[in-house]
């Protein structure tokens, strides 16, 4: 069973259900938990891209630099 | 020292003519205006803090590292280093965390990214030669480097930054450098996205007991914030976007 409203997923509801539509209870704890899970691994992702998008500054910089000038570019 | 031919007369090589060198005399500071690099520079009393701060964030660096860093897990440490020696595999054959290996990786990417920055451009004013903290930087990480920022000055005026040719120096240079090291940096990115929670998990519990770990994500960190100055430092004396 799937409830669209995200409120009724809260876990003071399911304590609330467990005594009174246990049945109910034990599918919205499944997608409790699986929400819980998508949020998780969401925010691994986010952590991921964080810890190492600075890097990619100076990494991208080294490919766009120009060149350092040479002696034979110098000769007027 | 500066290779400012401006302001040390002609380079010992060969292959400059006169007209070059009367040219350079005639613009002391690269693009003639000396005072606009005083206006990027800082002050003199300024710099002197920055450095002094830096060697401050040397020495508490590494008496955080040796004295006050987790180490509950010594034989861990040693495993930990091997098996990532090991391309993550150790002696037993089982895998190691993906999240510290992928560390470990970019603390290798990063002093090649580092060298490429110091090498060619990032000369300091006073003399102090880079190659031997980036060599340094290979084992050591940020221990190895910020002594060389601590006595890093910049150049008195803007120089006129010439192409090294050395071959070290060449490669560092080429593109095919960067995207070596981009291509890198992507693989680690996927390493690291495609972990699953019972590896953040595992690296959390490591950085709290693990002083290998504990020590190499703060260098991690140390790194990549001093990273953008260099980039900054290398395309001023690039004159990127100056025409």
């Amino acid at each position: 069973m799937k409830l669209t409203d995200p409120r009724e997923k809260s876990p003071p509801l399911l304590h609330l259900l467990s005594h009174t539509r246990p049945y109910i209870a034990n599918d919205l704890k499944l997608d409790y938990k699986l929400d819980y899970k998508l949020d998780k691994n969401k925010r691994d992702a986010l952590l991921a891209a964080l810890a190492l998008l600075p890097l990619y500054g100076p990494a991208v910089y080294l490919l766009l630099r120009p060149q350092l000038p040479n002696d034979d570019d110098r000769v007027t | 020292m500066c290779e400012g031919r401006g302001l040390q007369g002609p380079a010992p090589g060969p292959r400059v003519r006169p007209a070059t060198i009367a040219t350079t005399r005639a613009e002391p500071g690269g693009d003639g205006n000396p005072s606009d690099m005083d206006a990027l520079l800082p002050a003199k009393w300024s710099l002197r803090g920055l450095n002094l701060g830096i060697l401050a964030l040397w020495f508490c660096f590494g008496v955080y590292a040796f004295k006050f860093s987790p180490n509950a897990a010594v034989v861990t440490d040693r495993t930990l280093l091997q098996a990532a020696i090991n391309l993550g595999v150790d002696e037993d054959g089982n895998s190691i965390n993906r999240i510290f290996l992928a560390l470990f990786y970019v603390l290798g990417l990063l002093p090649v990214i580092y060298a490429s920055l110091l090498l060619p451009s990032g000369k300091s004013g006073n003399g102090v030669p880079a190659w031997p903290f980036v060599s340094l930087s290979m084992f050591l990480g940020a221990f190895g480097l910020l002594p060389y920022f601590s006595l890093w000055q910049p150049c008195a005026r803007r120089r006129d930054v010439l192409g090294s040719q050395s071959k070290l120096t060449r490669f560092l240079e080429s593109k095919a450098n960067a995207a070596v090291v981009l291509a890198s940096l992507a693989g680690l990115t996927a390493m690291v996205a495609t972990a699953s929670s019972s590896d953040w998990s595992g690296y959390l519990s490591l950085f709290g007991k693990s002083r290998f770990t504990h020590v190499s994500s703060l260098d991690f960190c140390v790194l990549t914030l001093m990273a953008p100055f260099w980039v900054y430092n290398d395309a001023e004396q690039r004159q990127w976007k100056r025409g």
